[in-house]
This record gives C-alpha cells, sequence and structure tokens, in this order.
C-alpha cells in the first residue's frame, strides 16, 4: 500500500511534466478510440444493412451453387428445412428464394433482369424488401382474376420498360428443363429507386417463380436471420453438421470480397495506430527515464536504507501504470462524448462508396466497450514494457555512486 | 554564434535524452514520409487501375446514356465526332464502342453481362483487353469473336472454341436478336466485375446484331496526350465537346466515388500529419523543461552575473532548432530508405476492393518531393515553436529561487 502512495505521490512531484505526458498519452488514447470506433462502427453499420438487406447471417445452398448459380442446383422440399429452422430457437427467422436470370419485355420495350422467387411471409420477416416499396403494396402469393401473379419490380426496369403499376410484364428465361420458360405477370408493386441495388431486379411469389421456371418444390437459397448476430460462424457450422448434403454458409463467405476488404482495412488500422502508440511512448520512456536519472540520489539513499531493488523498479512501473491509468480514464471521458455523437449521428458521405460489392453511405462511430478497451490495454501494454527499462536502471543503481552524484 | 554553439554542445550533456527526443521527432517524420508515400502509391494505383483498364481518360456518350446504359441513345454521327477527334492535337487516341446487356448463353448454363462491341485495333492504345488475354488470342477482327472474362466462363463451363449465344435487343424497335459467336479467347483483368460480366467483340458484329449503322456509336473512350491528372483533369476538347446532345466527361467525373476517395485519403494525410506533431511538440516541450530543470542552478548562476533573459530564451530556441535539424536528418534518412524499399518491393496489403478497384496487387510507395522538403521544413518550424513555452519560462527564471538547490 505503501507503495501505491509513493509512487501516486511521486507523479505529483513534476506537475508539470505529468501533465505533459499525460496529455500526450491522452492524445493517443483519443485517437486510437476515435480511428477504432469510426472503423467499427462503419463497417458493422454496412454489415447490419446487407443482412437485413437481402444476404442474412447465413445462407444455404445447394452444393457450390453461391460461387457458381446453375438453375438446377437446388434444394429439394425446402418445406422439410424449413420446418427444421422453425425448430432452432436460435434462428429468428428465414426465407426461402429462387433465382433467374431473365429478359424482361413490356409491349415495346425489354431489357435484362434477375428474377427472384421469395417465400413473401417469410421474406418480410427476414429481409427490408417490404420497406423498400416505393409505390404500390407488397404483392400477395394468389392469382388475381385474369389468372396472372402479381410481381414487383425495381424501379429500374419500371423505367427502362415504362410500365407502372398494374401494368403487364413479360419475363422470359430458360426452366430447369431446359424448356423457353416465359408467362405474364401484373406488376403490383415498384421496389427502391433508379440507383438501388435492386434496380434490376424482379421479385416474384415463390409458387410463381418455381411454375416459371418449372422447379417444382425447389428452392436455389435459403438465407437466415440469427437472433444473435455475433454468431454467424458458429451457428453455420452446426447447421452444416445438421445438413450434410447443402453447403451452408455464413455472411463472410457469403460476402468474402468485402470480408477481406475489411479486414485488411482494419489491419492497416492496427499497425497505423501501433506506429502512433509508438511514438507516444517514445516521449513516455523519455519521461520516465528523466525522472529516474533525477532521482539517482533519492534511490542511492533509499538503497541504503534498505529497500530492496525489486521494490524499486516495481515503484516505477506503478508510477508508469498510474500515470497511463489516469491519461486513460481522462481519455475515457473526453473520447465518449465524441464517441457518442458519432454514433448516433454519424455522418453521410456524400457519394456511396462501394467496398467489396457492398455499399456504404454512413461513417458511423461505435460505443462498445471494445472500442474502448482495445486501445486501452495497447498504451497499458506499452507502459508496462517501457518502465521495465527504467526500473531496471533504478534497481541497479549503487548506492555509493548514487550519493555522490549531486 | 556563441549562443548557437553553446546550444550545440548542450545537447549533449545529456545525450540520452537528446537521443530519445530526436527519436521522437524524426520518427514522426518517418511516418509521415512513408505514410505519404503509400497514399501516393494507393492512388497511382487506383488511377492507373481505372484509366488503364477499360474507362480510359474519358468518355463521350449521349446525354442520359450512363445512367441506364439504354441501347437506344447512342451517338449518331460517328464520321463527325472522329474527325472532330482526329484533328484534336491534345489526343493520343480514341475507340468507339457499342454496349449492350446481354444474355450470355452456353450450353450449359446462362448468365446475364454486358457487350462490348470494340475495334480491335484503335481498343490497343486505350484498354488493357489485349494484355489481359490469358487463353486464346485477341480479336483480329473476323466475324464470330468473343473475349469473355474468366469468372464468366467458368460459370457457363465453357472454354475456347466453344459455342455461346448472345441475346439482346436491337436499338430503336425493340426486337429480340441472337448472335451465335465462339469464344476466341478468355480474359483476365483481375477486376471481380469486369472478369464476371463482361464479354468482348468486334464493332462490327456486334453493331450487325443490334440493327446499328456504322455511323451509330455507344461510346468514345479517349487518352490523351498528356494524362489527364488528378490535379488537372480540364481539357478544353471536352469542354468544346459537351453539349445538349452529347455528354464528354474525364474519369474524375464518371467516377464521382473515386474523388471522395482521394478527399478522404487527403484529409487523413493531413489529420496524421497534425496528430503526430502535435505529440511530438509535447514531446519536444516535456525534454525541453526537463533539460531546463537539470540546469536550472546554471541559470540562475548565469542570470545572477548578467546574461539576458533573451539570451537565454535564444538558447533555449537554439537547442530546439538543432534538434530540429538532427532529428530531421534522421527522419529523411530513414523514411527516404523505408520509402527506397517499399517502392521496389511493395507493401502486400492483402486482398481488398474499394469501389469496384480491386488493390490485391502490392501498393509500392512513391516519393514525392514535398516528402524532403515541406514536411521537414514543418517539422523544424514546429519544434522551435513548442519550444517557445519552455524558452519564455528559463528566460523567467529567478536567480534567488533558483539558487536555492534541495536534495
Amino acid at each position: 500500500m505503501l507503495l501505491f502512495k509513493l509512487a501516486f505521490r511521486n507523479i505529483f512531484r513534476q506537475r508539470r511534466r505529468s501533465l505533459l505526458t499525460a496529455m500526450s498519452l491522452i492524445g493517443g488514447y483519443v485517437l486510437s478510440v476515435f480511428s477504432f470506433s469510426m472503423s467499427e462502427g462503419s463497417y458493422n453499420n454496412a454489415i447490419t444493412f446487407f443482412v437485413q438487406d437481402h444476404t442474412g447471417h447465413i445462407q444455404i445452398h445447394k452444393e457450390d451453387y453461391l460461387q457458381r448459380p446453375k438453375i438446377h442446383k437446388s434444394i429439394p422440399r425446402p418445406d422439410e428445412l424449413s420446418a427444421i429452422l422453425d425448430a432452432n430457437e436460435r434462428v429468428a427467422s428465414h426465407t426461402l428464394r429462387v433465382f433467374a436470370p431473365s429478359i424482361a419485355y413490356s409491349d415495346t420495350d425489354n431489357t435484362p433482369a434477375q428474377v427472384i422467387g421469395v417465400d413473401l411471409a417469410r421474406e418480410r420477416a427476414t429481409s427490408t424488401l417490404a420497406a423498400k416499396i416505393s409505390a404500390g403494396a407488397y404483392i400477395g402469393p394468389e392469382l388475381d382474376g385474369e389468372g396472372y401473379y402479381s410481381a414487383m419490380i425495381g424501379a429500374g426496369i419500371a423505367n427502362n420498360l415504362n410500365i407502372g403499376l398494374g401494368d403487364e410484364l413479360i419475363l422470359i428465361s430458360q426452366g430447369a428443363d431446359g424448356s423457353i420458360a416465359n408467362d405474364i405477370y401484373r406488376v403490383g408493386a415498384i421496389v427502391g429507386d433508379r440507383s438501388s441495388a435492386d434496380r434490376s431486379t424482379v421479385y416474384l411469389p415463390l409458387v410463381a417463380s418455381q411454375e416459371f421456371l418449372s422447379l417444382p418444390d425447389a428452392v436455389h437459397e435459403v438465407s437466415i436471420l440469427l437472433k444473435d448476430d455475433g454468431l454467424a460462424r458458429e451457428e453455420a457450422a452446426r447447421l452444416q453438421e445438421l445438413l450434410p448434403e447443402f453447403t451452408v454458409d455464413p455472411w463472410q463467405v457469403v460476402e468474402a470480397t468485402f470480408y477481406q476488404s475489411m479486414q485488411t482495412d482494419k489491419q492497416g488500422n492496427v499497425v497505423f495506430l501501433g506506429i502512433i502508440i509508438f511514438i507516444v511512448f517514445v516521449g513516455v520512456l523519455n519521461t520516465v527515464l528523466m525522472s529516474v536519472l533525477e532521482r539517482t540520489r533519492e534511490f542511492g539513499v533509499l538503497k541504503a536504507i534498505g529497500s530492496r531493488p525489486a521494490k524499486l523498479a516495481l515503484m516505477i512501473t506503478v508510477e508508469t501504470i498510474m500515470l497511463t491509468s489516469i491519461s486513460v480514464l481522462i481519455g475515457v471521458m473526453l473520447s465518449a462524448p465524441l464517441i457518442l455523437w458519432f454514433s448516433l449521428a454519424g455522418f453521410a458521405l456524400p457519394e456511396p462508396m462501394d467496398v467489396g460489392g457492398v455499399l456504404m453511405s454512413h461513417l458511423t462511430g461505435e460505443l462498445s466497450l471494445y472500442v474502448f478497451a482495445v486501445p486501452m490495454f495497447l498504451i497499458l501494454g506499452f507502459a508496462i514494457l517501457i518502465s521495465i527499462p527504467a526500473g531496471i536502471r533504478a534497481a541497479l543503481n549503487s548506492p555509493k555512486e548514487a550519493m555522490r552524484s549531486h | 554564434m556563441q549562443t548557437a554553439s553553446l546550444a550545440f554542445r548542450n545537447l549533449f550533456r545529456n545525450t540520452r535524452r537528446t537521443v530519445l527526443t530526436v527519436m521522437l521527432i524524426g520518427f514522426s517524420l518517418t511516418a509521415l514520409i512513408v505514410f505519404d508515400g503509400i497514399m501516393r502509391g494507393m492512388i497511382t494505383l487506383m488511377v492507373d487501375n481505372i484509366t488503364g483498364t477499360l474507362t480510359g481518360e474519358a468518355q463521350i456518350h449521349r446525354v442520359d446514356y450512363r445512367e441506364n446504359l439504354d441501347v437506344d441513345l447512342y451517338l449518331d454521327n460517328a464520321a463527325q465526332i472522329e474527325s472532330q477527334l482526329q484533328q484534336d492535337a491534345s489526343l493520343q487516341a480514341f475507340a468507339p464502342r457499342v454496349i449492350s446487356g446481354a444474355m450470355i448463353s452456353s450450353s450449359y448454363n446462362v448468365s446475364a453481362g454486358l457487350v462490348y462491341g470494340v475495334d480491335a485495333q484503335l481498343e490497343k492504345s486505350i484498354s488493357k483487353i489485349s494484355e489481359a488475354v490469358v487463353e486464346g488470342a485477341y480479336l483480329s477482327g473476323e466475324e464470330s469473336e468473343l473475349l469473355i472474362g474468366i469468372s464468366m466462363a467458368e460459370l457457363l463451363e465453357v472454354g475456347l472454341g466453344d459455342r455461346i449465344v448472345l441475346t439482346l435487343s436491337e436499338v430503336d424497335n425493340g426486337e429480340l436478336a441472337q448472335a451465335l459467336l465462339r469464344v476466341s479467347g478468355i480474359v483476365e483483368f483481375g477486376l471481380r466485375e469486369l472478369d464476371e460480366n463482361f464479354a468482348f467483340t468486334n464493332i462490327a458484329a456486334a453493331r450487325r446484331t443490334l440493327g446499328m449503322t456504322d455511323q451509330q456509336t455507344h461510346e468514345y473512350a479517349l487518352r490523351f496526350v498528356t494524362p489527364l491528372s488528378l490535379t488537372d483533369s480540364s481539357s478544353a476538347l471536352l469542354d468544346e465537346l459537351n453539349n445538349g446532345e452529347i455528354e464528354a466527361l474525364n474519369w474524375l467525373e464518371l467516377n464521382p466515388e473515386i474523388s471522395l476517395i482521394l478527399e478522404i485519403s487527403r484529409y487523413s494525410s493531413l489529420m496524421i500529419g497534425a496528430v503526430l506533431f502535435l505529440l511530438a511538440s509535447l514531446g519536444v516541450i516535456n525534454s525541453m523543461f526537463m533539460s531546463i530543470y537539470e540546469r536550472i542552478y546554471e541559470f540562475g548562476v548565469i542570470k545572477a552575473i548578467g546574461t539576458r533573459p533573451g539570451d537565454i530564451s535564444k538558447l533555449i530556441l537554439f537547442e530546439a532548432l538543432f534538434i530540429a535539424l538532427i532529428s530531421c536528418g534522421m527522419g529523411i534518412l530513414l523514411g527516404a530508405a523505408i520509402g527506397a524499399y517499399t517502392s521496389t518491393s511493395g507493401i502486400a496489403f492483402g486482398e481488398m476492393e474499394f469501389s469496384g478497384i480491386s488493390l490485391n496487387n502490392a501498393i509500392f510507395s512513391e516519393f514525392h518531393i514535398i516528402q524532403f522538403t515541406q514536411f521537414p521544413i514543418y517539422v523544424v518550424l514546429l519544434t522551435v515553436i513548442a519550444a517557445i513555452y519552455p524558452a519564455r519560462f528559463a528566460a523567467k527564471i529567478i536567480p534567488s529561487d533558483a539558487l536555492h538547490k534541495s536534495l
């Protein structure tokens, strides 16, 4: 206890020096937390966005459909799979999808379109599709009076074909059996605007798309939303064991390019922070060594009256850690409001940036223990590291020499 | 002069402290030089990726064409535009293209993609298509040739000589048209979007399939004698071409998100510089104070015997100046060494893809004269400014207080 009291008092013996050292520590810490928070926050924001937009936390496909989509690589009898997933308490919801490239026609024009057949009720609970509708209403799975299914079309298609709500839409594609697939649909809703990612997509009721593509009772993709978004990999591995006949991938695999870009960028950030903190600590090392040299005589006296070398070394370490801790504490107090503001408000980029196929439109801060703790441990680690040479120097002090110095 | 030599000698009274302070400032400068070099390298890589791969330095389209790549919005006076382009001395090369979305089907699979009809000869001086051929041969102008991206080839399960059917719609009337082509080459750009979605054929064949005359073109890609750079991307030719019908834009305008990335990187360089020097300045102030405290007795004595406060200030400022100069020497040497290493062997950053530009190649850092002129000058100035506070403190030392010496 005495040791701590002594160390604490020693910090205030040279107030100006401690203050200046603390300032550079605080500066380094606040900068680290800020840049950490911004990168975590912005990426997490983007992840949340695409997970909810279409990816989900986990996807199930047949074979390598994810890398090489082919119409016949489909999951048969999806109801059985749905029953398993509905019974899984870690799964919040899931949806079934069918994909096919096609050409969409109106009376006068045509344009390429990506057809996505979705289980309407499940899709509504799993993705943000319903929220993206800009005109019309979320469609139902039934045939209308004239025997047409409804379709929700991307705004780009509506624009290219010059069609709107209630108009007819003709789709042509290739069926799973090799036949030419074509059918007429009624536009029930427009999705997004002309810059949305799904501007060239046609959403059909699942059953309509299965009939269209001659793909009865089969789907291409099952997208799963988990209750806990941190467990995608663990749960994917568990499901994979349960379903050996399919391929189960967490979002980290589904959005692999984005994930790699993000990891690389984050690694770069850590290296950069490491450099900043290193530079801060060259300064801190300077201070600590100075404070030891200054007290050479004092340490000599302490040793002469019986202090153990280890105790002196420990005192230097405690001093350094104390100063660092106080600085970090002040750093937390200073950075918390800043981070809070950025996590609530964030700021919009003038142009959304595409990172590995994922659009990022906002820079947002993240307020979490992780963001504060990582730089804290980094800085404390460095503090302990540099107090070692200074401590050794104090410990090796020879009383006779020391008391001769002035 | 005497003050200067005194200051210089003072630095070596406590060599360890001087070394640590020099390291602090020197490393900051090194970090800044290296960081700036990497940023410049990254930007060059991005710019080369954009202007060198397919886009060229500028493009001409019909107004509104880019929004949806609507095949009906074509330029219909090729001869007139081309003669204007040929006459312009600032232009090195140009290439016409017709572009259409298409269903691209093989016997095994089908994919949606963008088909570019290009002029085999002219395209060579604009884009990297001919260099990207990894299998088979580049276009020679023969009828049924088709180059497809490597990822698309995998998806369609086709190799050289296999048949591909393009299904697209004719311009103006929207009639469905099909063309049977054979894979004559496979291209790999290393950019996901291009390798997955793009196919290239001869412009004559593409025009015929789309029902276009040889006066009708969707796009001209341009290359200038003096490359349109980040800092100077204006061109009289582009200004002249722009009118209500035609839109001529340089690569920065074609890729607005790039200017954003550049803005961010410039901004972050500035911020990093500011923070580094804030930290370094705190270190300088701290270290100067330590050296003053150590010599407080001395200052008391020289003041008592008549040294003016101004001279003492000057002494401290000179010490700071020398520290800054030595630091700059060290920082420049280290920065140049790291820069030289990273500019020849590159830094592998792992895979990244921003704005459709993949940075999976190593980044080669770049030297720039300002790294070795402006940066060190800022460092010296900031160090000396930081030393003003301790210098004033030293000047105000009161001899009678200073001469009381404690344990």
